[in-house]
Formats: C-alpha cells, sequence, structure tokens
C-alpha cells in the first residue's frame, strides 16, 4: 500500500529576541509537521520562499527587547519589507488570506501581528492597526496558568474541551481598542469592539467558578477587555493569543500533573508505565489540530 | 580640553548641545501619555508625599547629520506611537499640547556614554521608516519626563526624582511648570573625550615607593608594594628590554600594561585570598580543627603552633576533595565530571550523549549602587559565563537568584549614600527578571534572605545552567577548547565605552556630572539575546575553536585564551567603539556589557560574519594567537602592550595571610519573654522575610519558557506556595529518556554568627535535602549510573584581609571563619561523595564610612548596632559594618525518571504524615527566635545550638526517603528547613488547599526534647516530611528501615492545621491566618490587586 501523506511545513521564526522559537518548533514537530527555523531578517529579506510552508509560526519572546512597545519594531519592519518589489505584508496576506495558509502568532507574535495590522482585519481591512495589547492592568509583568475559553468554533480547538488552562507570561497583553490619550476615537474604537466582539474573538480568559469570560484580576492576567485572550482574521487563518500552548506539550509540565499523578497511582496506574499518548497535553493538540488542517 | 556644552533655542525649544553638533540635526519626537497612578501610590507610600496625580512621556531625540527628512509622517503610527493608547508630538511639548495638568517635570536619561538601548532601537527604526541609511553622526537618546501634580517641597521632589530615576545612573532635571512652560528642555548626553588618544609612560624601575604607591592610588590599582616592585623588576631584565626593543618598545612600562596587569592580578580575578597561605591560631582549642589537623587537610607548626593551611582555602578544601570523588568516580565507572573549576562554569554529563554546567556568580558593588542594572549585568554575565564554557555549544536553560537584603520594611538609619532595602530590592528583581526573561531562559529557583547587616551592603547571587550535546551531529567533540597558533580571535557584540573602567573621570557634556562611572555599567538585554542566537549556533556549527566571555577586564578574557598557545596579538584600534576618545588602555580594560570573544581557524572567517550579518551582530576581527610568549597589543601599527603571558598568570608570589578562631558562639536560648498561641507563633515565623511567600518574585519572572518545566518554583495552579526544588525535562533529549535535572540552593548566613561551620554544612546539606525530597538520590558509589551532581559553591565573606579592616580582630576572625566554611564543605563532599565543580568567591562584603561628630551610635536601630564597629583610621571616625559570611551552595542534579518525582503539596485526605529524620534541640539562629522578637531592653533573643547536621545518619534516610519515592510509595515530600517542622507542614497544607492533624506528642517519641518550640521549630538539618496513602504504610515503612522516622498525623481536608499537643489538648490553627501572614510581608501589594 502507498501511502500519500502530504507533509505540512512549518517555518518558526526567530532572532532579534524571539525566544521561544526552540519550544514552538518542538511542538510543530511532534504534531506532525515537517519544520524550518527562519531567522527574522531571511524572512524580512526574502531568503525563503513562504510560499514552500503551510504554516508560519511567530513565537514568543522579546523581539527587539520590546522597545517602542512589544511587537512594535517588528511590526514596523514588516511593513517596510520589500521582496523583489513586492510588500512582505502583501505576501503573507496573499499567504494566508486568499491561499488559506496559517499565519499563527504566540504571545510576542501576537503583539506583532497586531500591530502590523494583520489581526483581526475587521472586515477584511488589514491596512491599520485596529487595537493594541498594552501593559497589563496589574502594572507588572504576569506568569501564570490561566483558565482560557473557546469562543469560536475553530480547527485550532476542535475536539479538545471547551475550557483549559494555558501558561500566560507576559507585560503587555491588555486588548484594548482606544483610551484617553490615544488618537483612536471612543466612537470609532467602540465600533471596532463590536465587531471584534462578533466576529474575531477566539478565546477568552474565564473565572473558573463560573466559567464566564471575565476583565478582573487574576483570572485575567491583563485586564484585557471583554476578557480577549486570543483573536482570528475573518478568513481564520491568522491565529493569534498571548498564551504559550508549545510548554503544555506533555502533561508533565501541567502544574497539577503531580496530584493528578498521585490519583492515578490511587487508581492503580504506575507513573512508570505512563508514556505516549498518556504523557501528551492540550497544548500538542493544539498544534496537531492547526497541522492536521492541511492533511 | 572638551568640548562644552551650550545652551541653544530652536522654535521654542532649548537644547543643551555639544558645539559640534549643529541645531538642525537634532529632533524630538514626545510620546504619551502613560498614567503612572500605581507608581504615584507606590512613591507617595514610600516617601512620604502627597502626589496627587503622575503622568509619564517619553521622549526620543534623535541625531542626524542631515536631520531627518518627514519625521512628522511618524507621529501617527509605528514605529513610536501605538494608535489606540497612545499620541504624539515632533519638537514641541506634548504635554502642553495636551493640557496635562502639572505642577513639576521631572526629566531623566541615561549618563553619557552608557548603552542607551531604547535611543539606539529608536533611532534605527526611524531610519528604517523614513528610508534614510545609516550614518556615522547617527545618535540616538530615550528619555522619561513624569509631569506630577502636588504640593512637594525642594528636597522631596528631589527624593522623587532620585526614587524615579537612580541618580548613580541617569542624568536629572526638576523643572517646575513655570519653567517648563517658558523652556521646553532636552539634554543630549554626547560624550565629549579629549580627541587624542595616546599612551602614557611610566619609568617603573626608576620609581621610588612612594611614586609607586601614588601611582597605585591614583590608578586605583588596589596592589600591594611588593606586587608593585614584582611588576617594575620585569623592567630591569635586559632580556625582555631586547624583546620589547624589537617590537618598539623601551624600558619604560605603558599605561595599557599597568593596567593589564594589576587589573587582570586583583583579588577578583585572582583569588588571591582563597589561595593565600593562612597560619590560623585557634584560641578556643576547637574540635573541628583539631579533626580536621587530624584528617591530614590542616598543618600545624610544631606539635602546638598555630595550624597552618599551606596551599590556601580552595586547593585543600574544594578542589582536593572533588579530584578524590573524581578518582572514586574514575573507579566505580560512568565519571560524570567532566571539568571542574578549569572554564566557566563546572560541567558533568547527563548521559553519555549531553552534558550539563552550572555556575553562579555574584554582582554586589554594582547592585548596591544601581540595584537594576547592576542586577542585570550580574544574571548577563553569568549567562555570558555559560555562553563561552568549552566550545560555546551550551545553551542557558534555567536562570536562579538569590538575594540578601536589609528587610524591605526597615524603617531607620541609613549609612550616608546607601539605598533603602526596599529601593535594592525591587530595582534588582526588576533587573534580574529584564535580563532572565529577555534571553527568554526560565527563572527556576530563588530567594531572600534578610538581616540589618545587609543593609549596607546587599549580596545579589545570579546563577545560571546550561546545556549541551557533547558532539556535533557529525560527532565533532564539543569537549574542552582547541586553540590554535594562527587562530583569529574576534569580538562580538557590543561597541566598547569607558563602562567599567575605574576612575575614568572625563568630563562629558552635561558640567559637574562625569560618564557613568565606574562599576555601573547599563546593559542591553536585546543585544545580548541576539548575541546569544549567534554564538551558539556558530559554535555547535563547530565555527569556534575557543570562545571567552567578557567580563570582569573585558577582552582581557583573549589573554587567558593565549595561555594556551602561549601568545596573543590584538590590534586595539579596531575595536568598535561607542565614541571617539578612549584611550587604549581604556579598550583593554572596559567592562562594556554583551560581548564574546570567540576564536577560529581562518577558514571560518567568511562563514562566521555572513551568520554575524543576519543576526544582526557586530563581530570584529582583533588579532590572532601566537606562540610569541608575549600578550603583544597594539594600537594600528604601534605596539601599546607587550606583557610575558607566563608571568601575567602566574600565581606567585602568593597571599600569606593570619586568621585568628576565638570559638562558636554557643550559649544557651535568651529568655523570651512573652508566650504566643500556637497560631501566633506559626504566623510569626511564617511572616519572617526569609520564611514569607516568594511569589511576588516568581510571578514576574518566566519559568515555563523552555517547554521543560516539570516542577516550577510555585506549586499547583494557584501558584501561591514555593517549592524548595525544580525539576526541569532538557528540551533536546525530549522523547529520548524521562531524565530531568532537578535544582535547589541553600544558604544559612545567620548560622555564621553562631558557627561559620555549621552555617556552610547546613547549606550544603540544605540543598541536597531539597533534591532529595522532590526524588533526587546521593551518587551511588556501587553502581555505575548518569547520577550526576554539579555543585556550585559561592563564597561572600566579609573583609578577612586584617590589615584592611578597622580592627586587626575583625579581619582574622573573618578569615578562621572561610577556613572553618571549608572544612564543612570538604567534610561534606568526603562523606556523601558531592563534588563542588565550581564557585565564586567576593571577599569585601564589608562597608566602612567616616562619620563626623554628628553620628550617634545609639540612634542606629539595635539590631544593626550590635553589628556596627565604630572606630578611628587615620585620626578619624569610622564605622564598619561585616556583612554575615554567607556561603551559598546550588546544584543541577541527573534525575532518572521525572514521572516518579514528587512535590510538597499535600494531596489526599486520610494520606499519613511522617517526620523522617532525627528533630534536635537546635534553636540556634531559627526562624522561630527572630519572630518571637526581642527582650525587655529591645535586644533580640540570641543563642541557642547551631543546627548540625549527622552527615552519616543523613546519608541513610536521603538514601532511604530516595527508595521510597523511587518505588512510588511517596504522595508529597518537603525538606524541613526555615520555619522548622511547624513551616514546613503549614507549607505543605497551602500547597495542597489540605489541612493536616498533628500530635505533637508523636513528633516528640522518646527524644529527650521537651519543649513544643524546640519539636516544631528547631531547624535541625536533614529531615523530611513525607506523606503517604494509608494503604502504602506498611511498605513504606519497610523502605525506611531503621532510620529515625514518627508517624505524626494525618492530612485533613478541612482549612485547618488541628495541634494535638502534649498536654493532649487540641488546638486548631486557622491556615488562612497563616497564608495571609505567609503570603503579605513581601507581597507589595500583589494581593490587593484581586478584587
Amino acid at each position: 500500500m502507498i501511502w500519500c501523506l502530504k507533509m505540512v511545513m512549518a517555518y518558526v521564526i526567530y532572532g532579534l529576541g524571539i525566544g521561544c522559537h526552540k519550544e514552538t518548533e518542538h511542538a510543530l514537530r511532534m504534531a506532525g509537521a515537517e519544520t524550518r527555523f527562519v531567522h527574522a531578517n531571511q524572512l524580512l529579506n526574502g531568503d525563503v520562499n513562504i510560499f514552500d510552508s503551510q504554516i508560519i509560526d511567530i513565537p514568543g519572546g522579546f523581539d527587539h527587547g520590546d522597545i517602542l512597545g512589544a511587537g512594535m519594531c517588528a511590526a514596523n519592519e514588516l511593513e517596510h519589507a520589500v521582496i523583489n518589489m513586492e510588500k512582505l505584508k502583501d505576501l503573507l496576506l496573499e499567504y494566508a488570506v486568499n491561499r488559506g495558509n496559517v499565519i499563527w502568532g504566540q504571545c510576542n507574535g501576537f503583539q506583532t501581528l497586531v500591530k502590523a495590522g494583520l489581526l483581526p482585519g475587521i472586515d477584511g481591512d488589514y491596512s491599520r492597526q485596529t487595537l493594541t495589547l498594552t501593559n497589563n492592568t496589574c502594572g507588572v509583568y504576569r506568569v501564570t496558568p490561566a483558565l482560557h475559553i473557546v469562543e469560536t468554533p475553530h480547527f485550532a480547538f476542535q475536539g479538545l474541551p471547551n475550557e483549559f488552562y494555558l501558561w500566560c507570561r507576559h507585560g503587555e497583553g491588555k486588548i484594548q481598542f482606544y483610551s484617553k490619550y490615544g488618537l483612536m476615537s471612543r466612537a470609532e474604537g467602540e465600533e471596532n469592539r463590536r465587531k471584534v466582539n462578533e466576529n474575531h474573538v477566539l478565546l477568552r480568559y474565564a473565572n473558573p467558578e463560573t466559567f464566564e469570560p471575565t476583565e478582573q484580576f487574576p483570572h485575567n492576567p491583563n485586564g484585557s477587555i471583554d476578557g480577549i485572550a486570543g483573536l482570528i482574521n475573518p478568513t481564520g487563518t491568522i491565529i493569534g493569543h498571548m498564551a504559550h500552548p508549545e510548554v503544555s506539550v506533555y502533561c508533565s509540565r501541567d502544574p497539577r500533573w503531580f496530584s493528578d499523578k498521585d490519583f492515578a497511582r490511587t487508581q492503580g496506574i504506575m507513573a512508570e508505565k505512563m508514556e505516549g499518548e498518556r504523557m501528551e497535553d492540550i497544548g500538542l493538540k493544539i498544534f496537531r489540530n492547526v497541522v492536521n488542517y492541511f492533511k | 580640553m572638551t568640548s562644552s556644552s551650550v545652551l541653544r533655542e530652536r522654535g521654542g525649544l532649548e537644547f543643551f548641545l555639544p558645539d559640534v553638533i549643529e541645531d538642525k540635526d537634532v529632533s524630538v519626537i514626545e510620546v504619551g501619555v502613560y498614567e503612572e497612578a500605581g507608581l504615584a501610590e507606590e512613591v507617595n507610600m514610600f516617601l512620604g508625599t502627597s502626589i496627587a496625580d503622575l503622568n509619564r512621556i517619553n521622549a526620543y531625540i534623535l541625531i542626524h547629520p542631515k536631520g531627518l527628512q518627514g519625521l512628522e509622517s511618524l507621529l501617527t503610527g509605528k514605529p513610536f506611537v501605538d494608535p489606540i493608547v497612545q499620541r504624539a508630538t515632533l519638537n514641541q511639548s506634548l504635554a502642553l499640547q495636551l493640557n496635562l495638568p502639572f505642577d513639576y517635570v521631572l526629566q531623566s536619561m541615561l549618563r553619557p556614554g552608557t548603552s542607551d538601548a531604547e535611543g539606539n532601537v529608536a533611532l534605527q527604526q526611524a531610519l528604517l521608516s523614513l528610508g534614510i541609511e545609516q550614518s556615522e553622526g547617527d545618535l540616538g537618546f530615550f528619555s522619561k519626563q513624569y509631569f506630577l501634580c502636588g504640593d512637594l517641597t525642594g528636597a522631596q521632589l528631589e527624593e522623587v526624582s532620585a526614587f524615579l530615576a537612580n541618580p548613580d545612573l541617569n542624568s536629572r532635571l526638576i523643572l517646575p511648570r513655570a519653567e517648563y512652560k517658558e523652556r521646553f528642555r532636552v539634554q543630549v548626553p554626547v560624550v565629549m573625550l579629549k580627541p587624542e588618544v595616546k599612551v602614557e609612560r611610566f619609568d617603573v624601575v626608576n620609581m621610588s615607593d612612594e611614586e609607586l604607591l601614588k601611582m597605585n592610588s591614583e590608578r586605583r590599582l588596589a596592589a600591594t608594594l611588593e606586587e608593585l616592585r614584582l611588576f617594575s623588576d620585569m623592567y630591569k631584565d635586559e632580556e625582555f628590554i631586547r624583546k620589547r626593543r624589537a617590537v618598539g618598545l623601551g624600558r619604560e612600562a605603558t599605561d595599557v600594561e599597568i593596567e593589564t596587569w594589576f587589573g587582570l592580578r586583583s583579588e577578583h580575578c585572582f583569588h588571591k585570598e582563597m589561595n593565600a597561605h593562612i597560619t590560623l591560631e585557634d584560641l578556643a582549642d576547637d574540635p573541628i580543627f583539631k579533626r580536621a589537623f587530624e584528617k591530614g587537610l590542616l598543618q600545624r607548626v610544631g606539635t602546638n603552633g598555630p595550624y597552618v593551611l599551606e596551599k590556601g582555602i580552595f586547593p585543600t578544601f574544594i578542589k582536593a576533595p572533588a579530584q578524590r570523588v573524581f578518582e572514586k568516580l574514575e573507579k566505580r565507572g560512568k565519571n560524570w565530571i567532566v571539568s571542574m573549576f578549569e572554564d566557566n562554569s563546572g560541567v558533568v554529563l547527563y548521559n553519555e550523549k549531553y552534558m550539563f554546567c552550572i555556575k553562579w556568580e555574584t554582582h554586589n558593588s554594582p547592585s548596591n549602587k544601581e540595584p537594576v542594572q547592576g542586577a542585570k549585568t550580574g544574571i548577563d554575565g553569568v549567562n555570558r559565563d555559560i555562553f563561552g564554557t568549552m566550545l560555546g555549544t551550551f545553551e542557558a536553560i534555567a536562570n536562579f537568584f538569590f538575594y540578601s537584603t536589609g528587610n524591605p520594611h526597615y524603617k531607620g538609619w541609613l549609612p550616608k549614600g546607601v539605598k533603602h532595602p526596599y529601593v535594592i530590592l525591587k530595582g534588582i528583581t526588576q533587573g534580574v527578571r529584564e535580563g532572565g526573561n529577555e534571553s527568554q531562559i526560565p527563572t527556576l529557583g530563588g530567594g531572600l534572605i534578610t538581616d540589618p547587616r545587609f543593609i549596607a551592603k546587599c549580596l545579589v547571587y545570579c546563577g545560571t545552567v546550561g546545556f549541551s550535546p557533547v558532539a556535533s551531529p557529525e560527532g565533532i567533540s564539543y569537549i574542552g577548547k582547541h586553540p590554535s597558533v594562527g587562530d583569529i580571535v574576534f569580538v562580538a557584540g557590543h561597541a566598547v565605552g569607558v563602562d567599567g573602567v575605574h576612575g575614568a573621570t572625563e568630563s562629558s557634556l552635561i558640567a559637574g556630572e562625569h560618564i557613568s562611572l565606574g562599576h555601573v555599567q547599563a546593559d542591553f538585554s536585546f543585544c545580548q539575546a541576539k548575541l546569544k542566537d549567534y554564538s551558539l549556533e556558530c559554535a555547535r556549527d563547530v565555527l569556534f575553536s575557543d570562545i571567552g566571555d567578557c567580563g570582569a577586564m573585558g577582552i582581557a578574557s583573549l589573554y587567558e585564551m593565549a595561555r594556551a598557545t602561549r601568545g596573543i596579538i590584538c590590534d586595539l584600534e579596531k575595536h568598535p567603539k561607542k565614541y571617539a576618545g578612549i584611550q587604549q588602555w581604556q579598550i583593554g580594560c572596559s567592562e562594556t556589557q554583551d560581548r564574546m570573544v570567540p576564536a577560529a581557524n581562518p577558514k571560518n572567517r567568511d562563514e562566521i560574519l555572513r551568520r554575524a550579518k543576519l543576526h544582526e551582530v557586530d563581530v570584529t576581527e582583533l588579532g590572532e594567537l601566537t606562540d610569541s610568549g608575549f600578550v603583544h597589543l597594539t594600537y594600528g601599527n604601534e605596539t601599546v602592550a607587550y606583557i610575558d603571558i607566563e608571568k601575567l598568570f602566574d600565581k606567585e608570589p602568593r597571599k600569606k595571610m593570619h586568621a585568628t578562631w576565638s570559638g562558636a558562639e554557643e550559649k544557651p536560648v535568651g529568655k523570651i519573654t512573652r508566650t504566643y498561641s500556637l497560631e501566633d507563633s506559626l504566623c510569626l515565623v511564617m511572616s519572617q522575610p526569609d520564611v514569607a511567600s516568594k511569589e511576588w518574585f516568581f510571578r514576574q519572572k518566566d519559568s515555563s519558557v523552555k517547554g521543560g518545566t516539570i516542577l516550577g518554583p510555585l506549586i499547583g495552579l494557584e501558584q501561591e506556595v514555593e517549592s524548595d526544588a525544580t525539576i526541569q525535562k532538557p528540551l533536546e533529549t525530549e522523547g529520548e529518556d524521562y531524565g530531568a535535572i532537578a535544582y535547589a540552593v541553600g544558604i544559612n548566613p545567620k548560622v555564621s554568627d553562631i558557627d561559620p561551620y555549621y552555617a556552610a554544612q547546613k547549606s550544603f546539606v540544605d540543598m541536597i535535602g531539597k533534591i532529595i525530597a522532590v526524588g533526587g538520590a546521593l551518587p551511588d558509589m556501587e553502581n555505575a549510573k548518569w547520577d550526576a551532581w554539579a555543585v556550585c559553591g559561592n563564597y561572600c565573606q566579609p573583609n578577612s584581609d586584617s590589615n584592611d579592616t578597622l580592627t586587626r580582630e575583625s579581619g582574622e576572625h573573618n578569615l578562621a571563619s572561610i577556613v572553618r566554611e571549608g572544612l564543612a564543605v570538604a567534610e561534606v563532599t568526603d562523606a556523601l561523595n558531592i563534588p563542588v565543580i565550581s564557585g565564586k568567591d567576593s571577599m569585601k562584603c564589608s562597608c566602612v564610612y567616616e562619620v563626623d561628630d554628628s553620628f550617634k551610635l545609639e540612634e542606629v536601630p539595635l539590631d544593626l548596632r550590635r553589628h556596627v564597629i565604630l572606630s578611628e583610621k587615620n585620626g578619624k571616625r569610622h564605622i564598619e559594618i561585616h556583612d554575615p559570611d554567607s556561603y551559598l551552595s546550588s546544584c543541577a542534579v541527573k534525575i532518572d525518571d521525572y514521572r516518579k518525582c514528587v512535590n510538597s503539596a499535600f494531596k489526599v485526605e486520610g494520606d499519613l504524615i511522617y517526620v523522617i529524620g532525627t528533630t534536635r534541640s537546635q534553636m540556634g539562629a531559627s526562624q522561630y527566635l527572630s519572630a518571637v522578637g526581642y527582650n525587655e531592653q529591645g535586644a533580640p533573643i540570641e543563642g541557642g545550638e547551631a543546627p548540625k547536621a549527622e552527615l552519616e545518619e543523613f546519608k541513610d534516610i536521603a538514601t532511604a526517603v530516595h527508595n521510597a519515592i523511587d518505588h512510588e510509595l511517596v504522595a508529597s515530600c518537603s525538606y524541613i528547613h526555615n520555619g522548622g517542622l511547624a513551616a514546613a507542614l503549614a507549607k505543605a497544607a497551602l500547597a495542597g488547599e489540605k489541612g493536616a492533624e498533628i500530635r505533637v506528642a508523636d513528633v516528640k517519641g522518646e527524644w529527650e526534647l521537651e519543649s513544643e518550640e524546640e519539636l516544631l521549630y528547631s531547624e535541625t538539618p536533614g529531615r523530611f516530611v513525607v506523606t503517604i496513602a494509608p494503604r502504602d504504610k506498611q511498605e513504606f515503612e519497610k523502605a525506611l528501615g531503621s532510620v529515625d522516622y514518627r508517624l505524626i498525623g494525618e492530612v485533613s481536608c478541612n482549612n485547618l492545621l488541628t495541634v494535638e499537643r502534649i498536654d493532649a489538648t487540641r488546638k486548631g490553627i486557622s491556615l488562612e491566618k497563616v497564608k495571609a501572614a505567609y503570603q503579605k510581608p513581601l507581597d507589595f501589594g500583589l494581593h490587593d490587586l484581586v478584587s
């Protein structure tokens, strides 16, 4: 029998301060993708042909040390990159919006996509930034597992429980549509907020007692408006969220692992026997869904 | 001499500008507004001010030789403005445009010459957006402008300004509203040095002693006359002079040679005291010294004369015991020690395919001056130690911190110029966070010890663990360093400035202010992040033959590299510079951060430079390795230094020192005058800063990055209780095995007030116990296994040079203390076969201040006063404060199967609680005694026996506990340390969100301890709290064998710690109250945010 499996190629962007590329690459590889590390400058200079891949992952990290605001420099460089007379941004839109490939940003990658206007793409307009990810309301960098709920059915979260914990680690994760001193008017900001809530919200932070979306600290780690934790564009192929599913590939990385394992032992399952699928966790399922989307 | 700055005006804007820059070339973009209500609240709380409103605007000052056409197009978006929350102005005040309410403006900006990351990146992004090429005269600066409303005095404004921007690092301006409105000012911190660069020459042979000493103090060489003479005598050697003439030098020594020689041979680089010949007078007839003498660890003059430590502390107590373990492991098989003390870090094997390494550094003096940058350069510096280990193939996979400061809530007298512990603690936390997070290295452990003495000098420890395959995929070994004659040496990373050059006081732009001086340097984490990716990639592809990091003495680490080939030639002129006018010796000695110095075969040159371009790392060829026998430095074609490389690193003549030991401070426990309920005493103990939750610290530091964290520094979903050890699965081994690496730290400076021997012993044993508690094992000397222990020992010692201390006794005592610490480390290593393979000493953890007649010792709070030495020095009143001897023991340990590991949280109601190991009456330096406070006179309660480990007993206990965990019989396990048994139980209950029923009488057993306090709070090392499922009781007790264990209670499901007392009465302690006591002291408002 001849297996005709289509290999899925994922480009994992790294360099210039991006730091989560290795675990992200590992997650994609474990999920069945072929992977390639692409330095941010290779992407910006056109040293790689993005159309040879199906997934471009912009991982978490501190691109340019978060100077001028998280994601700002990367977005600026992305907007000014021209490859063979074509703007890189246009090529990326062709890649994801027209050809249905996936651009996926976690944390810092999400910040970059938002500041570059690639997310959320309200009414298909990607020309400018329509909302922002700004300083956490709590005023400090916050590291915490946060309960997420899936708002919009999406292939990345297919077959998963509707709510799950993922690690958040960021200082600028608060979604905001307008503010006292911003150039964006309140009216326009509110209009964007309405449209985003209608069509673009992928994930929200939730209260673990009510499973309702929340703006309240600490369950919402950054004070994000309407509890928004992740966004998609109209075609669902540009994905961004603050959480780090790449560190939840194995259940031994879940903060509940030790109590879960103790419980399993009372059921007669020894840790020594835990292997393979038993050790998989939610993050791997998310990565697998994204990879399998192309299979 | 220097260019002056002139006040000039343009379009309502006023600049302090050096006269070489034309007005039209300067643009200022202001971006804001950042509302800083939280910061205002913090300032008001800390300084007692009444700031009503505080806002910040960021200013970017961009200088370009042709001006920047079109900048106004960048006012509505990238790269400067996030239009959703910000707006901007060009060359005019945003605050005035917005009618922002304010009474004062506080401006700050990094001092001239400091690496300005924000300014640099802003300029680059602006050029990119405008399509303008970079050019020679480009400069970018960043300035913060705080606009505050409130009625503040001039002194208060100065305090607020200094709180917001440390004067040691920043230039500051305070402007009242009227003045700001009239003239909106921006400072431009351009460094203006004398343009001519010139080598100074010294006829050292013909200099008198006085002249040599004068040069010594003027150039701050910190050398003794003997050392100065040793140096000058070299220039009498005719053969040497003949060789010098051949390269264009004469009999005179150059300033480059002098600075290089004495810098590299300083205490900091040369560890003279840890290698000194020591005579030790034992006035107490101490049994530990006797034992050491009998074992041959100490010698003696005559039969009853003073002890002699012939070879020094480091060779005798650290290196030799490690070597003994090495030999045992050689015999056993699977010897995992790869490198001890010869590289930047100690290296062990993970298994046959991988290796890991450990290094901890301290960055104390800089952190006292400028906490943020001091600590940041600490963590980034130790990370570079890892990047520079062997061939540079190690990836930093875990970061650690440990702070010793004053209590952040301290109120009272501060030595002049010393920052409040709160400011220090907030600053160093920020620095370590930025350094670690921005390099995307998980923080997997850390802590805080407070003591009033650390107010005068805080200690900041930073640690890193690295991981690497032992060979490339093609099979080329990554082990060792292989520099060869003819290899090119490069400098990669930041351009050099005069940062970190001592004594550099060239004038700068702003009158009266000096260039960022001394040991205060700013760090550019983004630069380091790029450097890290670049150097790791090159190293793993075997492009380098060697690599060094630039820490103390900067690029001089190249000369150490050159010892292998016996020579080097470098052109200092080639080193990229931040600004013109840096003297040759300054290039050679500058400690500008974020640099590495690789060496490579010339055939790899093109590839090394090509990758540098991709990674945006500046890489410059400096010279090559030779076999000339000399460090040959040139500046262009002119030779500026020619130093005999053998002599440069020759450890002789060794320092000779004298120590005196007058006995341990063991006395009965002072009378505790107040009685406390069990609940109150437990709450008091839990709220001691050393015990209290470090959640606030860990919440800011990435712990799950790299995807390998199995047990993080905070436990469970709620992340509220600390774990004593952490476990990480290295990503590179994922899928290959279930092995992992566990990390822990031990430190007990307070015990050293009783006896430094037991302080160091407890630190070492605590660290081991914490590893055992999560599932680690002692090295198995019978069976060959991959069971590596990589241990690092850091000594932070008060001044032990009695020629230098205010009183001779304190110096001699301090030296005897190090000997005792060393002895403890040697004995633990010998008993448990755990070698110390890396370390660092910081020998001057003391402070001396001149005080005038107004200083009154009575004004110093009592718990600090008792440590203050007041004495005359050079006819003037001085005070001296010595930090307690601090031995920090840290480790990275191979774990065989992480699936079997456990954490400390109680699991299931009904689980049985055991205490394993004997509790002894050892209340000395306990948290309990600190907690129950002071006697009627206000004196802290002292006394008590030091906590002492019985090493043979501990070995059995550790083995038994490991076996029980390995057989999956254990539900939870904690190691008992700070706060004793009671604190361990409370933390385990809080972590598991459970309660417990405890019978104190069962803790007591047959032991002779009388008081409940001792049973609950004694800090005897080597004990564990273990919980198990009831059905495993028989098997578990069998696994424990003959070790001392007691079943003391059960896990309950209520929120109470119920204690059945010795008199059979029952008392319920509210865990909610305990939790509040545990969380509050160090949460800095964190839990107030929870609505």
